[in-house]
């Protein structure tokens, strides 16, 4: 595939507080109500237990892959335009792209519904933004400054050429038109003695006792749910359920 | 001549192959071009406009909390859309690229998540668009359509009858402000304290001589740059949205390198981002971990003598010196105040609390940005005042770098200059007094009849209040509120029942919310974007875009038509002459104390060429300024009686408070006192989970809490529960569970979680009541488990131990 300009996002994970201000920004843009067409998803989760825990974010929106699995999958139905490489859904043969949803990896295209035959719609690339000169809305959203977009090749040489990001698909399978800057290492700038800290924080004197043992605090199987993304769920329920903030 | 040309038999054109990927057929190019002229034809026609915003307890303008800047479309008489500021480095959504405006602060002011979701509040489906009356029981929501003269002449006439039976003394706002013409006709009462930063104020007066905080609270962005520590203790600016830039500073303070230390009972976002360490401290606890670190510092000797001899008082400061290592006593005795005896309470390593005061003693500046949160409970004015104390014996407070004791983040230069608007009032010669502690209405209200019939004195009750015994006594009957007081305020339940006792109220308000449901008269009131607005400096101005929704009016309005109906208009509003002419009134208003603003701030800018792109940037450059600066750096004495910051207060040592509006006893400086509804308060016996409410990222505290954009749609309203927490009681994530204590209960999903302490939970603050018939809440509003247990400093007393099960 020659001849077309390839556009794409950059996603700094390091600062992003999963707000969900570029989620609500694209919704807002592109008249889409609230539910489950979510063209673009952040997800947060947590990682590690008390207290050597981390928060992950994914910021998710159509990545415009160089290799679109999914418009292979779509029968005529979907397009890698080639003036920005946007890859779109023809909104007059959006009923029949189950297939070509299974095929994206990052679960790019979402349904009003999950009706078999539910209208199927996904990012745009803000095209009708970008054919005004403008940014897509999402990257101007961002109060941490987060995000970037433009040429491939600019944001390259502004941010390197790392596509991979822990708990998204590899790179590989679809040349998905991204940069990612993961987050780094938390430190210790002053020691923190974390066995300690459990010992003492199971103490409340005089009154009882919060809990018997580090493990009752650092074993979260079964308990906490939110531990990882869910880039392709079953269903639009468990979609809502992993793209919803906690902070508040 | 026209030759026919010679037939020529070429072979048949292959069928022209569809290609979907470039380099795409031309069919194909032409169905993606209908296509992206689609999605453009979505905002055909809309108009654009500049506007500040979000209005409603957030507000733009820099000096009330955020300062952010809308492009807002408007097509056929509603808002469509909501872009974010654009006036500066357009196409650079990246804005650190371009340093130079990081450094002068020329940056976009781009809203938040609230203000992308603005829209969607503007028309929630809660939105009350005509007045209404009350049909049902108070709370009930039943309610009939009337029309504005009836509203407005129903609430005059209330204002003149309970006026004349009652005395001036009748009718009263709780945290808000009633209708000017109430004063214009010889009426109405307020109170006193702020449940925002009342703690910290209360600092702030104590030890500076001034009760104010914006003039404290925050430098300009890149001072942050200066620091060679910074300390977040309870502070989350990514949800406590203090001004719009001030996550960006700390995120590309903490990308510069500089050490950032997040303490806090949840590892916030604040800490992800912003932090290079966490240090879980447990809720309710930070006094004793202040303490220990003067006790080191004092121990070490590694404070600033220098700093200390020339800017704070020395006898109060021995006297706190002398409390710290436990040569005197404090209200449990004399305790030397070491990181082991600290640690038993916090739960913080006495190691970890050790060389976090060594580190702290040898980064000047640090930069210790304690936010207001930390304060917001039993006592909460001694860990507002440790901190500022920790601050001036290390000598961080008036300089570059430091800062942050009393609150705030940062700001843009400029932000401060607000345009003073005159609407040829006459004053009115009636001065309303100050007769209560605002979170105690409901006990003015309640202990009335055991006042009337002689069971509390005088002085009794009026110390129960928050009224000095010199004032004359509320005889509380006639509401107005235009803020949704009862959800916000501490303990709903009794606050319904001192509604149910109150002969008429009237909600001003946009949404149908748990305080308007009980009111007598619904008005609907217009918000940004439906109304012209000044924000408090910067100056940012919010013109009216378009006609609020049914029969919604501007509050200056209401107010006038009130003015009206008592005849005071001439005094309120004499400018008035038509409701034809009422936007123009106001634009020409609004034009003069423009062209005034910016006329003395030597600003050359029409009203016209203002209008549409309302926002001026002063840009900064260093020196930076910094609270205080003044004081330390050009020697100004404080408005203390010795001139110096004070640590200890020898009025309060000295005065009998039972008198004052405190009506009780405060220590005279920051020591350790348990918190009630705290971790080691015995109650946990029963309700062993110390519940937080802090400020939430999706709500500007009860603002939003309906919008569709928002609520179970970017987030979900769950109580944070530890791991151990939840395991005991058999509770996973995502189970419905029973949250409740001796003064209410609700049904919420659980939220389980690493990120918090065991033995806390976490209920952020703003969801709406909603109860059953039962008074079981099915929302989550915090305020239906908090007690409201005096507290003589006025500081709102938020946190509440809970149980939970298993719904």
């Amino acid at each position: 595939m020659a001849n077309y300009t390839q556009y794409g996002f950059f996603f700094d994970q390091s600062r992003c507080t999963a707000c969900q201000a570029c989620v609500v920004a694209c919704k807002d843009w592109n008249g889409l109500s609230a539910g489950p067409e979510k063209w673009l998803r952040v997800f947060s989760y947590e990682k590690g237990a008390f207290p050597n825990v981390r928060i992950h974010t994914l910021f998710v929106p159509c990545f415009h892959c160089e290799n679109p699995v999914c418009v292979d999958a779509a029968d005529g139905a979907m397009y890698k335009e080639e003036k920005y490489g946007a890859v779109l859904i023809d909104p007059a043969k959006a009923n029949d792209l189950r297939k070509a949803a299974a095929a994206c990896p990052y679960g790019a295209i979402v349904f009003q519904s999950d009706a078999f035959d539910a209208e199927a719609s996904k990012c745009t690339m803000c095209v009708d933004r970008l054919e005004q000169n403008l940014l897509p809305i999402c990257v101007t959203a961002c109060p941490t400054r987060a995000l970037d977009f433009g040429k491939m090749d600019d944001l390259r040489a502004k941010y390197g050429s790392v596509s991979d990001l822990e708990d998204l698909p590899p790179s590989s399978i679809t040349k998905p038109a991204a940069i990612f800057k993961a987050h780094g290492q938390k430190k210790q700038v002053v020691p923190y003695d974390a066995a300690k800290a459990l010992l003492l924080l199971a103490k409340r004197d005089p009154l009882p006792q919060l809990y018997y043992g580090p493990t009752d605090v650092t074993d979260t199987q079964g308990y906490v749910k939110k531990s990882k993304p869910m880039l392709k769920p079953d269903n639009t329920e468990e979609l809502q359920y992993f793209t919803e903030n906690d902070n508040s | 001549m026209l030759v026919r040309p010679t037939k020529v038999e070429t072979p048949q054109a292959p069928p022209p192959s569809i290609s979907y990927k470039p380099p795409l057929s031309a069919e194909v190019k032409t169905r993606v071009d209908e296509i992206v002229q689609q999605r453009k034809a979505l905002h055909d026609g809309e108009t654009v406009v500049y506007a500040a915003g979000c209005g409603i307890n957030c507000g733009g303008g820099g000096g009330w909390d955020s300062g952010c800047l809308f492009k807002v479309h408007t097509k056929n008489g509603v808002v469509t859309a909501v872009e974010g500021d654009d006036t500066v480095n357009q196409n650079s959504p990246r804005e650190d690229n371009n340093i130079d405006s990081v450094m002068k602060v020329a940056l976009q002011r781009r809203p938040c998540v609230r203000g992308r979701a603005w829209k969607g509040d503007i028309y929630s489906p809660s939105r009350v668009t005509f007045p209404m009356k009350r049909l049902g029981k108070r709370g009930e929501g039943k309610f009939v359509r009337i029309s504005w003269d009836e509203a407005l002449t129903t609430v005059a006439n209330k204002i003149v009858e309970i006026r004349d039976k009652y005395g001036p003394y009748s009718i009263f706002s709780v945290y808000d402000s009633y209708p000017a013409p109430v004063t214009y006709a010889n009426a109405g009462f307020g109170g006193w304290a702020t449940a925002s930063f009342e703690a910290t104020a209360f600092a702030a007066q104590y030890m500076t001589g001034g009760y104010s905080w914006t003039s404290y609270a925050a430098a300009e962005g890149p001072d942050a740059f200066n620091s060679k520590l910074i300390v977040l203790q309870g502070f989350d600016p990514t949800s406590s949205i203090f001004m719009v830039f001030t996550q960006y500073y700390y995120a590309l303070a903490h990308e510069k390198g500089i050490p950032v230390i997040v303490i806090d009972p949840r590892y916030t976002s604040a800490a992800e981002v912003f932090g290079d360490q966490w240090i879980p401290i447990r809720p309710g606890t930070d006094v004793a971990f202040l303490l220990a670190v003067a006790n080191v510092l004092f121990k070490e000797d590694l404070y600033d003598k220098d700093y200390v001899s020339k800017f704070v008082e020395p006898v109060g400061f021995s006297k706190w010196k002398d409390y710290v290592l436990g040569n005197s006593a404090g209200p449990d005795g004399a305790i030397d105040r070491t990181p082991e005896w600290a640690e038993k309470i916090c739960g913080v390593p006495s190691e970890t609390i050790r060389e976090f005061a060594r580190l702290y003693a040898k980064s000047k500046p640090t930069h210790w940005n304690v936010s207001w949160s930390f304060a917001r409970l039993a006592y909460g004015e001694n860990p507002a005042r440790a901190a500022a104390a920790l601050q001036a014996m290390t000598g961080n407070i008036g300089i570059s770098g430091g800062g942050g004791e009393f609150a705030g983040g940062w700001v843009a230069r400029g932000a401060y200059r607000g345009v003073s608007l005159d609407w040829g009032r006459t004053a009115a010669t009636y001065k309303a007094p100050t007769l209560f502690m605002n979170w105690k209405w409901a006990d003015m209200v309640l202990l009335r009849e055991k006042f009337e019939s002689g069971e509390l004195s005088k002085e009794q009750y009026h110390s129960m209040i928050g009224n000095p015994a010199t004032n004359p006594t509320p005889n509380a009957k006639m509401l107005f509120t235009s803020k949704n007081i009862m959800n916000q305020n501490i303990n709903i339940n009794k606050q319904r029942q001192a509604m149910n006792k109150l002969d008429f109220i009237v909600a001003t308000t946009i949404h149908m919310t748990p305080t308007a449901k009980m009111a007598d008269i619904v008005l609907p009131v217009a918000d940004t974007m439906f109304e012209d607005y000044f924000f408090a400096g910067g100056p940012l101005y919010s013109p009216k875009l378009v006609n609020p929704p049914g029969e919604a009016k501007a509050k200056l309005w209401i107010d006038t038509k009130l003015a009206e109906r008592l005849g005071v208009l001439d005094k309120f509003m004499p400018k008035y002459t038509s409701d034809d002419n009422f936007d123009a009134m106001i634009e020409d208003v609004y034009k003069a104390g423009f062209e005034a603003w910016a006329k003395a701030n030597g600003v050359n800018l029409s009203w016209d060429e203002y209008k549409v792109k309302p926002i001026i940037r002063v840009e900064a450059s260093a020196p930076y300024s910094v609270p205080l600066q003044d004081y330390i750096q050009k020697g100004k004495a404080f408005s203390t009686s010795s001139g110096k910051l004070e640590i200890y207060s020898k009025y309060l040592a000295e005065t009998d408070l039972t008198k004052t509006k405190y009506g009780g006893p405060i220590a005279p400086m920051p020591v350790y006192e348990a918190p009630w509804d705290g971790f080691f308060d015995p109650q946990v016996n029963k309700y062993p989970l110390t519940c937080m409410t802090p400020h939430g990222v999706y709500r500007i505290h009860s603002v939003q809490d309906d919008n569709p954009s928002l609520r179970n749609e970017t987030y979900r309203h769950a109580i944070w529960l530890s791991v151990s927490d939840a395991k005991v009681r058999g509770i996973k994530d995502g189970d419905m569970v029973r949250v409740f204590n001796d003064v209410g209960e609700m049904v919420i999903p659980a939220y389980v979680t690493s990120k918090i302490v065991p033995g806390t939970a976490c209920l952020y603050q703003g969801a709406w009541f909603e109860p059953t018939a039962s008074g079981v809440d099915r929302r989550g509003a915090p305020n239906a488990l908090t007690h409201d247990k005096p507290n003589p400093s006025g500081a709102w007393p938020f946190h509440t131990n809970v149980e939970v099960e298993k719904f």
